[in-house]
């Protein structure tokens, strides 16, 4: 794919047009990870596609080889693996709490100790999320705002 | 866990150990031989006792994280064994009363205290981490909306 970058003018919207053959999963993935990049997820339930606002999604779950989007009321499938979101929404106040979730710390009421060193992330929408030991210290550096 | 990281997390339980075993030597001394005076052999006693108390804490040690109900089967268990060969230890020492009932119940008890008052200090540290991370949660959230 040949790719084509123009500057413009600053009163110009900017825009990005890809032209293909066909829409495949390549094509699929790179529009996904535009609209990623611009605070939206593209999610499927039932056959259906849903555009889902990053402020809507409290975390990303990765069951076998599946990964789910979690909103307040709904569960959307997505084609990106859990570490393409990682990736994707470092920058988006996400971040990996287990080996299976990426969750987006502002979706966090409070967090309580679990045992052995892990902790307890409650959600505000009461559900609760456990926060593995290996991720303590990456959570204290991004509530203190490091990356 | 990391083995570097359990293994600093049993240096740090051992010497919090030494400080509980003192106590407790302290206690049970003041109660049962209030005018003897402890000796250097008492103290490097405790040094021992300690070492042997931090011996089962390999029980928890595990590459993969435990859940709740693992952890709790692992922590009796290795209760059972530290009070296990803390009473074997007295019984082959010659440095307390072996044949006195109530001094063998007060060690047992002891072991008992020491060892929950170590998992409270453990518990009582993770919820001052806890109380941070609240503190910057919400300093965080703040920031960003």
């Amino acid at each position: 794919m040949e790719i084509n970058i123009s500057t413009i003018e600053k009163d110009k919207n900017e825009h990005l047009d890809i032209y293909c053959h066909e829409v495949n999963d390549e094509v699929t993935e790179i529009v996904s990870f535009v609209k990623s990049r611009q605070g939206q997820l593209t999610g499927v339930i039932d056959g259906t596609q849903y555009e889902i606002s990053l402020s809507d999604v409290y975390y990303i779950e990765g069951v076998d080889n599946k990964v789910f989007i979690y909103s307040k009321d709904e569960v959307y499938e997505t084609r990106h693996k859990l570490y393409e979101l990682e990736e994707m929404l470092k920058e988006k106040r996400f971040l990996r709490v287990s080996k299976s979730i990426l969750l987006n710390l502002m979706k966090i009421e409070s967090i309580k100790p679990a045992l052995n060193g892990r902790f307890t992330a409650i959600l505000q929408t009461g559900e609760q999320i456990i926060i593995s030991r290996k991720y303590v210290p990456d959570l204290k550096k991004a509530l203190k705002g490091g990356k | 866990m990391d083995p570097k990281e359990f293994l600093m997390k049993m240096v740090r339980s051992y010497f919090m150990l030494v400080t509980l075993i003192l106590a407790a030597i302290t206690i049970i001394g003041r109660i049962y031989a209030p005018d003897e005076k402890i000796s250097y052999g008492m103290l490097g006693d405790t040094f021992q006792l300690a070492a042997l108390g931090i011996i089962p804490g390999i029980i928890m040690y595990s590459k993969k994280e435990l859940s709740v109900k693992q952890v709790v089967i692992r922590k009796i268990l290795q209760f059972i064994v530290v009070e296990a060969e803390i009473m074997i230890a007295m019984y082959m020492s010659d440095t307390i009363d072996t044949g006195n009932e109530n001094v063998m119940i007060s060690v047992a008890v002891s072991v008992f205290a020491v060892f929950a008052v170590l998992n409270i200090l453990n518990l009582i540290s993770e919820n001052i981490t806890a109380a941070r991370l609240n503190k910057d949660l919400m300093e965080f959230r703040s920031n960003n909306e």
